[in-house]
């Protein structure tokens, strides 16, 4: 076991997959000779050539719609979105025809692609860059969404959606690319969509979470320790379909709910979390669901960038307004 | 047109130094056009027409089931027999079709049963559901979508090493969307097997050619991504047919995509809610009326005295009944209910829809104003 | 078979159409595609053609006529051959309007009024407060808001178990609580105090025992001379305190024995008196909470200086709000004592479901015919019997009253006959 950093468990993810199944295929921009913008495809073309590793015209909409008809077709196309802001113009591809073709077609077609896109905030970009846009896709039956918050969870993710049988959303952190190492296997493994996991053990709180906010909140729950507050950390992992019950089972522990995410307030996923958990666990709360999220705002600039973020500040004051219920 | 600039005359292309040549092989009295001899059997010709003549009293008869409010909103095609049965004719069976809301003539001669196209139009849950061994994707509604699919599909052929091609059929409108070009775009730059089909019936529900490009031809189009463009008489089945061919043989080879255009007409509504009469003459449409393609074709397999009146009219009756007896039976049957749609979402059912499903079938079952939990 | 054409939406949400031109006459045979009539939509003018072969029985509308979606259009006698059923039609159900179900107490939970007081507490502490069949209406919250806790509860429920209740009392009857608690006060100076706790029993209880008990009071004046002198000559070889109370309730328990009718409970439902064999002595006692009741059992088998021990055991619990379901119930009699302040007489409401109360008021002096048939000072005690009407008639009555009378003025008698 090496400790790698979450581009090169991607990596390995794609090699893996691409050398056992000959149907994968890697298309994007500058996916191949240049190895991807953040270099997680480097290498990839050289070792299975460029009808593998296919570096398309400047088209979101054609990336998406030629990895549609590929997977009808009997292919496995990997394709890479550069980053997820610029996923709009890929709006019909992915929401009308991707995500539909199973149901349009009583099953007679299905659409087992990925589809992968770095996103996330805290390294100063230009716009459009970082903004985390799963809830629009979330809203979007036939479609699976899939936020790892480390290597580990990255590598296994990957491979089980590249090998899952309908269309997934893999979106990359930019933030944890790189500043996030860890052991992890050098074989193959998969990680089960659609599963939570419990990060750190508590009964005073939980709070549930995916992405690059998870490595904020095992620092903060780790301090709560030493004051004697005993946290539940879950990472989401998939945010579509949602785990609810592994929420729910915490939730009935800890009786207060904390959800924390990058993606603007309204309509974030953490939305659909807290209607379930009213729905379904209503009566274990003793305190109103709380969320911790960016603001209703467009994605801003680098200066106020770390204080719309969900913050260490923002997250602890919550965290003591949920336990003084 | 020519740029003059500071530094002298530059040479930009130039839209009236291209030679347009538009395919003609049968004209409208059922002649062929040049001594050029068809590359195409007689009996091939006349299986062709008996298509035809099917797909328009098929497309008549729907239009009288939509009035009478056994089907949903419907797009007539009446008119376009020749673009689509003459060009699907020329496919193999393996052969993809990327088929638009208006293609029912040419899914119909490439396997897809009448029985199908009713469930679709009725509303079926399994409406899109083709057959298993008819490659022929679900109707698209969303215009020019259905493009960048055959592209899709056409590079997988290639990279598979099968011979397969994927045609993408699509009206006058869809080469304003962006897909459209996305698609001639990626497919020039990597020679994919696939066939753009455009029938250019001169109308986007009520937006005239005129308005919808300023270009003199659609087929020019392909000539700005690198890749060949030709243009067919749409209502002369044998140019289409030919002009198809050679295109499918061109992909099959590795010689890459086409962008066929074929001029036709529409003598019905864009659909069943639509009044032509607001945005074209009757006029117009008596001209091309003169044109249609199933009469010439009709006259020309006359002339080969391959096929009477008599038979013509025994064959429309056969037809008919044939038809009647399978509206007939499509309306016996007992359609899914609603808890079926659950099953087509995933590969695998989730947890939420399973709840969902479970749900929706208890409010079936039960009696109007039973309301209790 | 005869078959309906329906006039159906043909353009994505059409209402009505125009009969422009009719094709066809009631009686002509018509075939499969014929036309049958042509409408003028908002769209378009539209022909319609039959889809069976048949005869036209019927034809709906004049030309000019309006037709709306869902009208039927002709009517066709189907040829011999010809199936009909179809069972897919395209067209959107005009569904009937449903029958509005208004049996609001379908729902038990819902407010009765818009005016009801509104509860402040966390989800959980709801449920916890159902699944121990707690009303949190009952409860003051101890948050600042009026938030109630869940300690609240638990607090509520200790108090809710030294509560007088001879019957469980339905959580869900509101029928009592009809004054809105929230009303703006229409003068400064008053005060508005909730009914709540115990006193709402209180009040739920004698509401129902004075609504439903015909009650009628007899009343006596006792000459309490020997009372007086038999109690200060306990207390001088008695350990502890005796009262008169003690000494009464032996003495009512030997009346109930010769006078069994008044040592009963009333089964409304299955409309029986129950005569009870033993004799539990319910003793009214005031707390600050109100009215409370505990329940001296088998007053019977213990001695005065018994009896007069656990009253003062239970006054104790009961002004700590710490008396037991058990201590409270299963009651046959009850005596209510006025105490030294209270009035001479008084109309004491049965302790339901008994059939009597006895009330014993405070000892005066009064003016009494003595002896030598002058009129001199005496001892006086009243007292009030209230008694069952339906069940208990006046003879009966001054039966018993003469007894306890007798005893009360004459002690050494009850020495002589009690059992």
């Amino acid at each position: 076991m090496a400790e790698i950093t979450m581009v090169q468990a991607i990596q390995q993810a794609l090699t893996i997959e691409m050398e056992k199944d000959p149907r994968v295929v890697i298309l994007g921009e500058d996916v191949g000779r240049n190895g991807g913008v953040f270099r997680v495809t480097d290498g990839l073309i050289e070792r299975f050539g460029k009808d593998r590793v296919i570096d398309t015209p400047l088209a979101e909409s054609a990336i998406i719609g030629t990895s549609v008809g590929m997977s009808v077709n009997g292919l496995k196309p990997v394709a890479e979105i550069q980053f997820l802001g610029f996923i709009y113009e890929a709006m019909d591809q992915i929401a009308s025809q991707a995500a539909r073709m199973r149901f349009k077609s009583a099953g007679r077609f299905h659409v087992p692609m990925v589809i992968r896109s770095p996103y996330g905030g805290g390294v100063r970009t230009p716009e459009l860059h970082s903004d985390s846009l799963e809830a629009l896709f979330s809203h979007t039956p036939g479609l699976k969404i899939v936020m790892p918050s480390n290597p580990y969870d990255a590598k296994g993710l990957l491979i089980s959606a590249i090998r899952d049988n309908d269309p997934v959303l893999f979106l990359e952190p930019m933030k944890l690319y790189r500043t996030c190492k860890q052991d992890v296997p050098e074989g193959e493994y998969e990680i089960q969509i659609g599963k939570a996991h419990i990060v750190k053990e508590g009964h005073h709180a939980t709070i549930v979470s995916w992405g690059p906010p998870v490595q904020t909140l095992k620092k903060i729950v780790d301090e709560y320790e030493k004051e004697d507050i005993h946290l539940e950390l879950i990472d989401l992992r998939t945010v579509a379909p949602i785990d609810i019950e592994t929420i729910l089972k915490s939730v009935e522990k800890t009786e207060r709910l904390l959800i924390v995410h990058e993606a603007v307030k309204t309509n974030g996923i953490g939305a659909e979390i807290a209607a379930l958990v009213s729905e379904k666990g209503l009566f274990s709360l003793s305190a109103p669901i709380l969320r911790v999220t960016g603001y209703d705002t467009p994605y801003p600039v680098g200066t106020v960038e770390d204080d719309w973020l969900p913050s260490d500040k923002r997250i602890k004051l919550s965290v003591e307004k949920l336990l003084s219920y | 047109m020519v740029f003059k600039s500071p530094i002298g005359v530059i040479n930009m292309f130039d839209e009236n130094q291209l030679t347009f040549n538009i395919i003609k092989r049968l004209d409208e009295q059922g002649n062929l056009v040049d001594e050029q001899k068809l590359n195409i059997k007689q009996s091939e010709l006349l299986e062709i027409y008996k298509w035809m003549k099917k797909a328009r009293l098929l497309d008549e008869k729907l239009l009288k089931l939509q009035r009478q409010g056994r089907i949903g909103t419907y797009a007539p095609f009446s008119g376009q027999e020749a673009a689509q049965v003459g060009s699907a004719f020329a496919l193999n069976s393996n052969d993809w079709i990327c088929p638009s809301y208006r293609d029912i003539a040419a899914c119909l001669v490439h396997g897809m049963p009448i029985e199908q196209i009713l469930y679709y139009i009725k509303g079926h849950v399994e409406g899109g559901k083709s057959p298993e061994n008819v490659n022929i994707l679900p109707i698209q509604i969303i215009i020019a979508a259905q493009t960048l699919h055959a592209v899709g599909i056409g590079y997988a052929s290639k990279l598979k090493g099968e011979s397969s091609v994927a045609i993408s059929y699509f009206g006058d409108g869809a080469t304003s969307e962006g897909d459209f070009h996305e698609a001639l775009n990626f497919a020039a730059v990597y020679k994919t097997p696939t066939i753009f089909f455009c029938q250019n019936n001169q109308y986007a529900i009520s937006v005239p050619l005129k308005q919808q490009m300023a270009s003199k031809t659609i087929a020019q189009k392909a000539i700005a991504y690198g890749m060949i463009g030709i243009q067919v008489d749409g209502n002369d089945v044998v140019a289409v047919y030919e002009a198809t061919k050679e295109a499918i043989e061109r992909a099959r080879n590795g010689g890459g995509p086409t962008l066929i255009e074929a001029l036709t007409y529409r003598y019905g509504p864009h659909t069943t809610s639509d009044d032509p009469n607001k945005y074209r003459s009757n006029e117009e449409k008596e001209e091309w009326l003169k044109k249609d393609p199933i009469i010439r074709l009709k006259k020309w397999i006359h002339k080969q005295n391959i096929w009477s009146d008599e038979q013509d009219r025994e064959f429309e009756n056969n037809f008919q009944d044939e038809m009647n007896r399978i509206i007939d039976e499509v309306e016996k049957q007992d359609f899914p209910k609603i808890n079926e749609i659950f099953n087509h979402v995933y590969d695998k059912m989730t947890n939420h829809l399973y709840e969902q499903q479970m749900e929706a079938n208890s409010i079936i079952q039960r009696k109007d104003g039973d309301h209790n939990g | 078979m005869s078959f309906k054409l329906i006039f159906a939406d043909i353009g994505e949400g059409l209402h009505e159409a125009e009969i422009l031109q009719w094709f066809i006459n009631v009686g002509d045979h018509v075939e499969i595609d014929q036309p049958i009539v042509e409408v003028q939509t908002d769209k378009a003018a539209v022909e319609i053609t039959s889809p069976k072969n048949g005869l036209i029985t019927k034809r709906n509308g004049e030309e000019g006529d309006t037709i709306y979606v869902g009208d039927t259009l002709v009517e066709i006698e189907l040829d011999k051959d010809v199936t009909t059923v179809n069972k897919n039609n395209v067209t959107v159900d005009i569904s009937e309007p449903q029958k509005k179900n208004s049996e609001a107490s379908r729902f038990p939970s819902l407010k009765s009024s818009s005016h009801e007081k509104k509860i402040i507490a966390a989800p959980s502490v709801r449920k916890f407060a159902r699944e121990s069949g707690i009303d949190l209406k009952d409860i003051q919250g101890s948050e600042k808001n009026g938030r109630i806790t869940k300690q609240d509860v638990l607090n509520y429920m200790e108090q809710m178990k030294s509560a007088a209740t001879l019957e469980t009392i339905d959580k869900n009857s509101k029928d009592l609580v009809n004054e809105p608690m929230n009303l703006p006060n229409k003068t400064p100076e008053n005060e508005i105090l909730p009914i709540r706790g115990l006193r709402k029993q209180i009040y739920k209880n004698m509401t129902k025992s004075a609504f439903t008990i015909p009650h009628v009071t007899g009343m006596e004046e006792i000459n309490a001379e020997r009372l007086v002198h038999l109690k200060s000559e306990l207390n001088k070889t008695s350990t502890i305190k005796i009262t008169y109370l003690p000494i009464i309730v032996k003495f009512v328990v030997d009346v109930l024995k010769r006078n069994p009718i008044f040592n009963a409970t009333i089964d409304e439902e299955n409309e029986n008196i129950i005569l009870k064999k033993e004799y539990n002595i319910g003793i009214a006692m005031a707390t600050p909470q109100g009215l409370i009741v505990p329940v001296i059992h088998h007053a019977d088998k213990k001695s005065v200086e018994e009896v007069a021990i656990e009253i003062a055991e239970l006054n104790n619990k009961a002004l700590k709000g710490k008396l037991s379901l058990s201590e409270l119930q299963g009651g046959t009699f009850t005596i209510s004592s006025t105490g030294a302040n209270g009035g001479f007489f008084a109309t004491p409401i049965i302790n339901y479901p008994q059939v009597a109360i006895l009330g014993i008021h405070s000892i005066k002096e009064k003016p009494v015919i003595l002896p030598n048939r002058e009129v001199g000072i005496g001892n006086v005690m009243g007292i009030s019997l209230s008694f069952d009407h339906r069940i208990i008639d006046g003879e009966p009555v001054g039966k018993f009253m003469n007894h306890l009378k007798k005893y009360m003025e004459n002690p050494e008698l009850w020495f002589l006959k009690a059992r």
